[in-house]
């Protein structure tokens, strides 16, 4: 492959899971990825790796699951409703500590809603999605460069704490075609001991998350809390953008940041000081910087292609005291640099 | 003959502890060799147990075990028996 | 025991010397008993992957000493598959019972049926839901008390039960699919028969092969473990004949193969 190509979104996430060593891939048909999809469904068994097209996104969740529970790198992708009728298969996976990518291009909901682009599954992929105390790393891209990026980090992510990563893009970015890096291929996967591999010279292994005693599922429990804790500490990830002498800071992420970014610029073209805090992991969620800027006593535009999910963690970050304002669109409609500059200037 | 002295001939073994006392042993055991326990075990269920003065007629036929949803049984054969060398 | 005498019928090595959960007379506990002798007869130590499903089936993994792993409700069907196509020298087997298998999980069974994924499924059929107490399951018999059908199962509200394993052998990817029953000893072992031979299926990489039991729910049924026999013949195999519904050659072959 050459060193650099062009690519679309959809297509270097497919892409990066292969760099990555994906060695399953389960998906069901849902636009706005069902490209994604055929990519996988050509590449994968040219690969010499396993492919199925499943008979709903509730099969391909738990087949993900199955995969993951023999070792392997697995991976599916699905859209919004498809993702939430994968979250009682997430659900149990945190709950027996199975490491896999899902991820989700999301389109507008509630319901069947429409195929454009959104952000509205935000609190759903932030705060766990399914039912019981987890939660999954969120990486949230926001060019085609870290689609495939962020899909490779993800495997690493999964494995390094046996959980679940989200990828979480939208429409617009799965469909959009910059120059990409084509990364290196992942050489050496890491071991894992845990698998059910068939039980040969060891005791037998058992990957559940049931656990009846009611002395012994706390500790379970608290052993997971544990874990998303020790992500709060160390996974954070964002990028930082004109945000030293900044007055008002923008907060978005995947394609309303694209958007974001052209409002900074224009912004600062009218001597406007305004900086971006952008970030890639939507949890753990960026707090620190917000609050340190909060302090400063800076403003707050959130940029966010929903009815308002992230601003809710903009204002636990910032407190009470600093202005924020949300400028939003929905309904599967992009959201475009201008409104963003408008209340920029508002804010002033 | 005690069960304890009968090493000679066809036998099962139940194991006290694993019987809920469903019976069906009982029920299949084409001798009637079965019964009841008088005491309770640590289920606290009056155990399936092997008749002392009916003992000796097991056939070995496996019907109770094959039945029991607990595997509490075991079936053993006695060779000596079967070749006749003991009657 | 002394030279003279040999064990002709004992637990498994390969199952836990254990109590088991079930209630006093359920089918549940014949079932795993007669996997756990295919699975020893069979010497799938290494390469069985136990997946236990919901209800009376959750702790399956619990009595084997192979690898094992919990699938949500309904969904054995798909992590078997799964398993299956990423390590084909593994031999997964999932027992679901009725609300697990006919009900929640209709989509996934089917499905792999119909791709012919080379796994084995035990199917326990008690015309209930055991293990949450007794409600509506899709083979509850017509006018039978259930906890949420309490005036009997009618059609008006609730419809037909489902004879799954005819349905299934309608479709081309099942290799073997058998309705057998454990209510006394002849029945139990064609039942651990056919089990062997769903399993011998997967081995000789033939297809889907899926076993239905009817099994006894005395307490569910309402009546003491001794009267289940009786009630099953009465009630539960008139609606749900046994027999063989579906015997690929191959599976004939294997078959033929054990004669002698």
């Amino acid at each position: 492959m050459p060193e650099r190509t062009l690519m679309g979104g959809n297509i270097a996430v497919a892409e990066g899971a292969i760099l990555a060593g994906c060695q399953a891939y389960f998906g069901y048909p849902i636009t706005p990825q069902n490209d994604l999809l055929e990519h996988m469904a050509r590449r994968m068994p040219a690969e010499g790796r396993v492919f199925l097209q499943t008979e709903s996104e509730l099969a391909a969740i738990n087949m993900v699951y199955g995969a993951a529970a023999v070792g392997f790198r697995a991976m599916t992708s699905t859209s919004s409703p498809g993702f939430s009728l994968q979250q009682e298969g997430i659900s149990y996976m945190a709950g027996a500590e199975m490491p896999a990518v899902i991820v989700n291009i999301m389109r507008a909901g509630p319901g069947l809603g429409n195929i454009g682009g959104a952000q509205g599954d935000y609190m759903q992929c932030t705060r766990g999605g399914g039912h019981g105390d987890y939660y999954l790393i969120n990486l949230a891209p926001s060019t085609v460069q870290e689609m495939m990026d962020l899909t490779m980090l993800a495997f690493d992510l999964a494995d390094k704490y046996r959980n679940p990563v989200l990828v979480v893009a939208d429409g617009f970015l799965g469909q959009v075609m910059e120059s990409v890096i084509i990364r290196d291929r992942v050489k050496k996967l890491p071991e894992k001991k845990w698998a059910i591999t068939g039980a040969k010279g060891r005791p037998k292994n058992l990957i559940n998350s049931f656990e009846m005693n009611p002395i012994d599922h706390p500790k379970r429990i608290k052993l997971l809390l544990d874990k998303f804790e020790k992500m709060r500490r160390n996974e954070v990830r964002y990028e930082a953008l004109n945000t030293e002498d900044a007055d008002i800071i923008l907060v978005a992420y995947g394609s309303a940041a694209r958007s974001a970014i052209s409002a900074m610029t224009m912004g600062r073209s009218n001597k406007l000081r305004v900086g971006l805090i952008r970030p890639i992991t939507l949890f753990p969620f960026p707090y620190q910087p917000l609050a340190d800027l909060a302090d400063r006593g800076c403003k707050f535009v959130v940029a966010e292609m929903s009815g308002g999910q992230m601003v809710e963690d903009v204002r636990i970050a910032v407190g009470n005291q600093n202005e924020i304002k949300l400028v939003n669109s929905y309904g599967g409609v992009p959201l475009e640099a201008d409104p963003i500059f408008e209340a920029i200037d508002l804010l002033m | 003959m005690l069960i304890s002295e009968c090493r000679k001939t066809n036998h099962i073994v139940i194991d006290k502890d694993k019987c809920k006392a469903c019976h069906y042993c009982i029920m299949v055991c084409a001798r009637e060799i079965i019964g009841t326990s008088k005491e309770i075990n640590r289920l606290g269920v009056n155990y399936a147990e092997v008749i002392p003065d009916k003992a000796h007629e097991c056939t070995g036929c496996k019907s109770c075990a094959i039945m029991c949803p607990d595997i509490a049984i075991s079936v053993i054969r006695s060779r000596a028996q079967e070749s006749g060398a003991i009657s | 025991m002394n030279d003279y005498d040999s064990v002709i019928f004992a637990r498994p090595d390969i199952m836990v010397d254990r109590s088991t959960h079930f209630c006093p007379g359920c089918g549940h506990g014949i079932i795993q008993r007669l996997v756990g002798e295919a699975l020893q007869e069979l010497d799938l130590h290494e390469r069985a992957i136990c997946i236990g499903s919901i209800g009376c089936t959750v702790t399956a993994y619990e009595y084997y000493k192979v690898d094992g792993m919990e699938a949500p409700h309904g969904r054995a069907p798909a992590v078997a598959t799964a398993i299956k196509r990423c390590r084909p020298d593994l031999v997964p087997f999932a027992i679901q019972g009725d609300g697990d298998l006919a009900s929640i999980g209709t989509a996934e069974i089917v499905h792999a049926a119909a791709r012919g994924e080379k796994i084995t499924i035990i199917f326990a059929n008690n015309a209930t839901y055991g293990m949450t107490g007794g409600q509506l399951a899709p083979t509850t018999l017509m006018g039978m008390y259930t906890s949420s059908t309490p005036g009997g199962r009618n059609a008006e509200q609730s419809g037909f039960p489902i004879r799954m394993s005819e349905m299934l052998a309608t479709l081309d990817g099942p290799a073997y699919i058998a309705r057998v029953s454990v209510h006394n000893p002849a029945n139990v072992r064609k039942a651990g028969k056919a089990i062997e031979l769903a399993f011998r299926t997967q081995l000789a990489g033939l297809g889907f092969a899926m076993v239905e039991v009817l099994s006894m729910c005395p307490i569910n049924w309402k009546v003491e473990p001794v009267q289940a026999p009786e009630w099953m013949i009465a009630n539960m195999i008139p609606q749900f004949p046994l027999g063989e519904f579906k015997v690929i050659p191959g599976v004939a072959a294997l078959r033929k193969g054990d004669k002698g």
